[in-house]
């Protein structure tokens, strides 16, 4: 296989073609964090807390999924990539209880971000829903990184019980027209807790054990 | 619930060539349509029959803003509260609305831009387009009654308005009396690399904001025939302030069709689409008896005008989704799936619909291309720009608000003053947005700057799907941004992160400075917010979507700032 | 942290051998996730393995040796826990011993049937099997894999000489095209067949399902034939017609690796498409065009499950389907073969293990003077040549007066043994019986001594899952009360009875741990040669055959020859119903299972799994439902010629009209009592998925 040089904070990398950026970085142990990323499913780059900046281009871009190219010049860690990243956390912050998410929890400290900064004065809480003997879906500390539908469906189990509904920020995962799960295609393999990165799918004796 | 009958649906379903999700939103809207809402078993039937997983099924229900878990009523109003229709009010008519909405049998709809912003305020009302409407004529708005839609246009250099003024574009008959598929017929006796040339060497850039040279998506997305290529023509007018594509859809359509078939002649394409939003009900119907006229009369179906060409077009319907004008959004909508947009690379001209190379392109986009073929461009050689004309959407607080096609380079005050008659009542121009709700507020010290897209991009401006939005000095700055700001939390897909959350918490800030004045540190959170979504959204969307907020701060940012007290 | 430790492990559910880790809180298990990244399942579970495996946890489990409180009163009955008194180990192995003692030196070894266990370990079921050869000396030993796949194993070992499924789990996200059939795939496999639709969904393989239900499988499939039950060998041979007719077999594979193809082909004539039809209920179209599809494809396999093989045709459902393998090239690639799902976790090692009457370890017949002078010496006993009887037969022998004294570890044969009645009446006129088992089941309700077992999370060892795979077991707890591992409770059985009889086994049964008892398997069982805890552990499992320590295994089989040499052609004829459908018993009772429980209900009705399917039911197509005057859930009586169980009704047209689908695991409506013991000839395996019955409301509805 034909081998790729590049830059990447300043470093030059030697990756093998049709890498992404992400992998190159890691075989030189540059760490650059991701959220929305698994190993075994296919990235959907949606998380952006992966960007970097490559040289040339107009925006910042997703390590995960972008490949390298011979004599591309990547920055991790530029002003614009730090923003964007710490943004991104403490926007996180604020949408979602990022208590068990350890991941988080350590990339906030890494990044200083500030989990206050954008909390609204009235915090909506969801409670959990237990809905079935098997596991607890938590979606107050969903952050929507979408792994369980993807394992749900295509990536995994292809049970399509999970989906994500509505748009925007009002965007959540959700069973057909909401209904219990018992109640759907759901077979309770519980191949979305696995990948579940907040401890917002779990199962239910953990669960009642935390409480 | 009472029971229903999913007869007329299964009929419907059958009438499908393709039964498999691509064919899922026509089947939801026609449900919505049927039931005025899509019950479970609707949802489940159409599963059964197009092999779409429910859960899916609902997932693509609850993403769209026309398709409905809940019966919307007998009387379904759509308002619209973009920049423009709301500071002529509309947010009391939806108040007013709301407050009758259980006992007349209405449901009320806060929507974002309806491309009726000559007319403002205006409203759909089941579907059909109301003008100019007032909260004091809330029995009239409920019946319907109210003013149609006027398009008006005017011209220095009429080229793809050239039909309007004598409605040659009415039929198929005036359309080619007046010159109609000569540029087809022409293209069909080339070859199909000279074709593509001609359309390089005319420099037409996208008209559909990002302005990519035509010819160069022609080029790459052109295959050899024997491998399936699309076309797609972008209908999907959501920019708020945009209404030029409805206008040519009903005064030129043939030659956007025209402009689709020559295309599809370039780069070797047998299928077309053409996505109308879903809100364009009566633009759907004139461009489905065009095609219907051109299939009776062999300028589309197999061997085209007697040469080896087979292209079929097909309309698609959005369903309330502005992200879906966004390209991959749009392939995603044919698809059956949600209006996610998808990372790039793959572009489209490698792998678009289906995976499929695309060539996908805005309704004036088509339309030029056509005129550029029967022309051979050299109609636009006595033109100022080398580029052409281009078609300007002036609305907002001006005397003469309309659709205007003027040369590339026509100063902004120009087209105000001149062509728009200047502010509306004698009043003090306030602000200028360009380029709609993703676009910029104009420095005052760039009122005459020339509109191409050298002079924007050099002064950090674009003209996108050429909005210019006009505000007299009355119109708050915060008022106009809460519009824009609320349109983008509405509209963002949710999929990645800083657009799903920038949105909101954009909203939130801007908001709350409306009704309270700015705190410390809400500056530097727009900023952050902006900045984060400008570098690192998925989509242009997002990128673009904090663009108003941020040129609002570099133009008075003291609004921003907590006073010192 | 949620939990203080984690224990990786294998799955003590199907064969598919799911890697698990247990999640350990303040002494049990509180949660199980997928070992991450390791084969055979990558991550993925299904929901027994992830919360099912609490029912090592329930309150029932044995936790101390017990013995019947009132022994050799004439004829056994049923009691519950009352019937039994808890006692020391030391009386409860020294009574056991004893009362073997007794029979071995009254009767000899013909008078003992014994059944060891797919659930349990390989070492577990090498330690018993060897027991019962070299301490009771009788071959009598048999398993329930006789009453899932023995057709599979009897019609494969007849075409190709090797009964264990022929491909890896891991060649099938890769398959070209593939037929399912007889198997609910996604019910009794999940993981596999998530798989098996990944295949389809992503990698636009091509599946055909052959099944009388419409199982959730179909939904993926480009074809499905729905035929009617037992009407396998009509559809397989007439897709052979199609395949022969239209030239479209393998030439150069049927001269190279097989024999019998000419006598074969000429059988064919007859059975055309349109005969088929008739008899199957499937449209000839459809069996022509899956003919074209399977024989035209670059690679294709077959996966079954108990829809082929529990039948008093299996053995002929399995030659039919190894007859198209064999004409079309396809078996010996990646992408190919044939391929019998093993129900159980265990089910492949403990016929490894030499569970089975007519086999040592390793498939050493136990009639061949050679392998039985290697075990002779390796024991350091003497070995009976004549191969046992098989799990009904022992059950048959009862009733003759030849076997008096039954041991079973850990299987259930009254809930799992056809035609309970009769089952029933034959456990009640033992002399004696010993039960090894971790809860109190209908079975060990007529125990004489029960011996309180560690469950799987308990204890070390290996399981050996549906495609050769060898797995580790690893212990994550200790076994409650006083309860021990079956290898050391056996240990334990074999020195007393030694003692009892004057004879030393203690010696031959001495093991410090699970792995030794494997090595000496290895050092007689040439396939596993190579395999050991050690290197099990260093490659998270081995594919036997693995004959040295130099050998990586062997995830797919046959590329060079078959165990036979030749694949062998088999003429076959279709053979009609056992028991047709009459005015009397106007529906075909077809049995199955669900995802949410294992068979017989032991472990999974002790679990949460309950709590989502808690009670048993009928499966009923809507137009008889309207013919019968039955609403859904309304309670009904389902009989057979042979009993009746009570039951709701769930309406569906999952299954064709005219018949019913009940599931096996609930014992308060045990769909046994109703099933024929009729059994296939050479597979000795009973007709489970047929039997004619009759349904009526039940009294207590009105």
């Amino acid at each position: 296989m034909k081998e790729i040089s590049l830059y990447i904070d300043g470093r030059m990398v030697k990756c093998p073609e049709g890498s992404t950026i992400l992998e190159a970085a890691r075989l030189k142990g540059i760490e650059i964090p991701t959220i929305c990323f698994h190993e075994s499913l296919t990235p959907p780059g949606l998380c952006r807390q992966c960007v970097v900046e490559v040289e040339g281009a107009r925006v910042l871009l997703p390590s995960c999924i972008t490949i390298v190219r011979e004599g591309m010049v990547v920055t991790t860690d530029s002003p614009r990539v730090l923003r964007a990243r710490k943004t991104i956390l403490e926007m996180l912050s604020a949408t979602a209880d990022l208590s068990e998410a350890p991941e988080l929890e350590q990339q906030i400290k890494a990044f200083g971000a500030d989990p206050q900064r954008f909390r609204p004065e009235e915090e909506i809480k969801t409670g959990p829903i237990v809905d079935n003997p098997f596991y607890v879906r938590d979606y107050g500390k969903c952050i929507l990184c979408g792994k369980c539908v993807q394992v749900c469906s295509e990536e995994v189990q292809l049970s399509y019980a999970l989906t994500v509904a509505g748009r925007g920020f009002d965007s959540r995962i959700s069973t057909f027209y909401g209904k219990p799960l018992p109640d759907t295609s759901c077979v309770f393999c519980g191949n979305c807790i696995e990948v579940c990165p907040t401890g917002a799918l779990k199962p239910r004796k953990e669960f009642e054990n935390d409480i | 619930m009472d029971s229903i009958s999913l007869k007329p649906l299964e009929a419907f379903l059958e009438s499908f060539e393709d039964k498999s999700r691509t064919s899922l939103l026509p089947a939801l809207l026609k449900a919505q349509e049927l039931f005025r809402y899509i019950p479970e078993e609707a949802a489940m039937l159409i599963s059964e029959k197009l092999k779409v997983p429910p859960v899916h099924i609902y997932g693509v229900i609850d993403f769209y803003s026309l398709l409905h878990t809940e019966p919307v009523e007998q009387h379904h109003i759509q308002v619209c509260v973009s920049p423009v229709c709301s500071s002529r009010g509309s947010h009391k008519i939806v108040e007013a609305l709301k407050g009758v909405e259980g006992d007349r049998r209405v449901s009320v709809e806060a929507v974002h831009c309806l491309g009726l912003c000559t007319n403002p305020p205006s409203a759909l009302v089941n579907n059909r387009p109301v003008c100019r409407i007032n909260a004091d004529k809330i029995d009239e708005l409920i019946e319907g009654k109210g003013a149609p839609p006027v398009n008006s246009s005017r011209s220095s250099h009429p080229v793809l308005t050239g039909r309007f003024a004598s409605d040659k574009g009415k039929s198929l008959k005036s359309y080619r009396e007046s010159g109609g598929f000569s540029g087809l017929e022409k293209a069909l006796s080339m070859e199909r690399g000279d074709v593509i040339d001609l359309v390089k060497n005319s420099g037409l850039l996208g008209r559909g904001g990002a302005a990519f040279p035509t010819g160069l998506k022609e080029e790459s997305s052109a295959r050899d025939g024997n491998s399936e290529v699309f076309i797609i023509c972008n209908a999907d007018e959501s920019e708020p302030g945009t209404f030029k594509d409805r206008i040519l859809i009903q005064k030129d359509p043939f030659s956007i069709l025209e402009g689709m078939i020559i295309t599809a002649y370039a780069v070797g394409s047998r299928k077309g689409y053409i996505y109308i939003r879903g809100e364009y009900a009566s633009e759907q119907d004139r461009f489905s008896r065009v095609i219907k006229e051109a299939e009776e009369k062999n300028l589309l179906g197999e061997g085209i005008m007697g040469s080896d060409l087979n292209f079929h077009v097909e309309i698609r319907s959005g369903a309330g989704a502005y992200i879906c004008g966004e390209e991959t959004a749009l392939f995603e909508s044919i698809e059956g799936n949600r209006g996610f947009p998808r990372n790039k690379p793959p572009y489209p001209v490698n792998s678009g619909l289906f995976g499929k190379p695309t060539d996908i392109n805005n309704v004036e986009t088509f339309s030029y291309i056509s005129h550029i073929l029967s022309s051979e461009g050299t109609d636009s050689a006595d033109l100022p720009s080398a580029s052409g004309t281009r078609l300007f959407c002036l609305s907002g607080d001006i005397k003469r608000p309309g659709l205007y096609e003027l040369p590339f380079g026509t100063p902004l005050s120009e087209v105000i003053y001149q062509w728009g008659g200047g502010i509306l009542n004698e009043g003090g121009l306030g602000s200028i947005i360009l380029g709609g709700a993703s676009g910029s507020f104009v420095p005052p010290d760039l009122y005459d700057i020339p509109l191409d897209n050298q002079s924007l991009k050099k002064a950090g401006l674009s003209m996108g799907s050429g909005v210019i939005m006009v505000f007299d000095d009355s119109r708050p700055f915060l008022s106009i941004l809460n519009d824009i700001t609320s349109f983008f939390n509405h509209e963002s897909c949710g999929k990645c992160y800083p657009c799903r959350m920038g949105t909101r918490l954009n909203h939130e800030i801007i908001s709350r400075i409306r009704k309270e004045g700015a705190r410390n540190g809400d500056l530097e959170k727009l900023q952050d917010i902006g900045m984060t979504m400008k570098d690192a959204s998925l989509c242009g969307l997002g990128q673009t979507a904090a663009t108003a907020v941020l040129s609002a701060i570099s133009l008075e940012p003291d609004l921003f700032k907590a006073e010192v007290s | 942290m949620t939990y203080d430790r984690k224990t990786s492990t294998t799955c003590p559910f199907c064969g598919v051998g799911c890697q698990i880790d247990l999640n350990i809180r303040n002494g049990a298990i509180i949660s199980a996730a997928a070992t991450p990244g390791k084969a055979p399942n990558y991550g993925r579970l299904c929901v027994k393995g992830r919360f099912g495996t609490d029912y090592t946890h329930h309150q029932s489990r044995l936790t101390k040796p017990l013995i019947r409180k009132e022994l050799d009163r004439g004829k056994r009955t049923t009691c519950g826990m009352e019937g039994f008194r808890e006692a020391t180990w030391d009386e409860a192995l020294d009574l056991a011993a004893q009362r073997i003692s007794r029979t071995v030196q009254e009767s000899g070894g013909s008078a003992f049937g014994t059944f060891c266990c797919a659930k349990a370990t390989n070492e577990d079921n090498y330690l018993f099997q060897k027991f019962v050869r070299a301490v009771l000396k009788t071959n009598n030993i048999d398993h329930c894999a006789r009453l899932c796949h023995a057709a599979s194993v009897a019609g494969l070992q007849k075409a190709l000489g090797s009964a264990a499924m022929s491909n890896s789990i891991a060649e099938m996200k890769d398959l070209d095209l593939f037929i399912v059939t007889g198997s609910n795939t996604t019910e009794t496999h999940p993981v596999i067949s998530t798989y098996l639709k990944e295949a389809v969904v992503k990698n636009k393989a091509r599946l055909i399902v052959i099944d009388p239900r419409k199982i959730e499988m179909a939904d993926f499939a480009l074809l499905h034939l729905q035929h009617k039950p037992g009407t396998d060998v009509a559809v397989y041979q007439a897709m052979a017609h199609v395949i022969v007719k239209n030239k479209l077999y393998d030439k150069d594979f049927i001269d190279r690796r097989t024999e019998g193809f000419e006598d074969y082909m000429t059988s064919l004539e007859a059975f055309t498409p349109q005969w088929a039809e008739e008899i199957s209920g499937v449209p000839a179209g459809k069996i022509e065009e899956a003919a074209k599809l399977y024989a035209g494809a670059e690679r294709a396999a077959f996966y079954w499950g108990m829809g082929i093989s529990q039948s008093v045709h299996g053995t002929d459902n399995t030659l039919s389907i190894a007859n198209l393998a064999l004409m079309c090239g396809h078996l010996g690639k990646p992408g190919t073969g044939v391929n019998p799902l093993r129900g159980q976790n265990n089910v492949q090692g403990c016929s490894d293990s030499g569970g089975l009457p007519n086999i040592y370890p390793g498939y050493q017949s136990v009639s061949d003077e050679e392998s039985a002078v290697k075990f002779e010496k390796a024991w350091k006993t003497s070995l009976n040549r004549e191969p046992g009887l098989t799990t009904l037969e022992m059950s048959d022998a009862i009733g003759e007066g030849i076997i008096s004294d039954f041991i079973i570890m850990g299987e259930n044969p009254l809930m799992s043994e056809p035609d309970l009645n009769k089952a029933r009446k034959h456990l009640s006129e033992l002399k004696n019986m010993i039960v090894i088992d971790i809860f109190l089941n209908e079975t060990g309700e007529y125990a004489d001594v029960i011996l309180p077992a560690a469950a799987f999370s308990e204890k070390e060892g290996t399981f050996t899952n549906s495609d050769r795979r060898v797995q580790l077991v690893r212990k994550a707890l200790d076994p409650p009360g006083e309860a021990r591992a079956d290898w050391e409770i056996i240990c334990e059985l074999a020195g007393r009875v030694g003692d009892k009889l004057d004879r030393d086994y203690k010696e031959s049964f001495s093991y410090d741990s699970a792995s030794q008892i494997w090595d000496e398997m290895a050092s007689l069982v040439p396939a596993f040669g190579g395999i050991s805890h050690k290197r099990i552990e260093e490659e998270e499992g081995i594919h036997w055959p693995c004959p040295d320590s130099s050998h990586s295994g062997t995830p797919y089989l046959f590329s060079d020859t078959f165990p036979r040499g030749r694949g062998k052609f088999h003429r076959l004829d279709h053979t009609d119903l056992s028991e047709r459908p009459d005015g009397d018993f106007p529906y075909i009772l077809s049995t199955g299972r669900v995802l949410y429980h294992w068979h017989g209900g032991t472990m999974t009705r002790r679990s949460v799994l309950n709590d989502i399917s808690p009670a048993p039911f009928a499966e009923i197509h809507p137009d008889d439902a309207l013919r019968e005057n039955l609403a859904d859930n309304s309670r009904v009586i389902v009989s057979s010629r042979r009993g009746s169980i009570e039951l709701d009704i769930r309406i569906s047209d999952r299954s064709p009209e005219g018949v019913l689908f009940i599931p096996i695991h609930f014992a308060e409506a045990a769909v046994n009592e109703l099933t024929r013991d009729i059994r296939d000839a050479s597979a000795k395996i009973p007709d489970y998925k047929i039997c004619a019955v009759k349904i009526e409301r039940a009294s207590s509805a009105d």
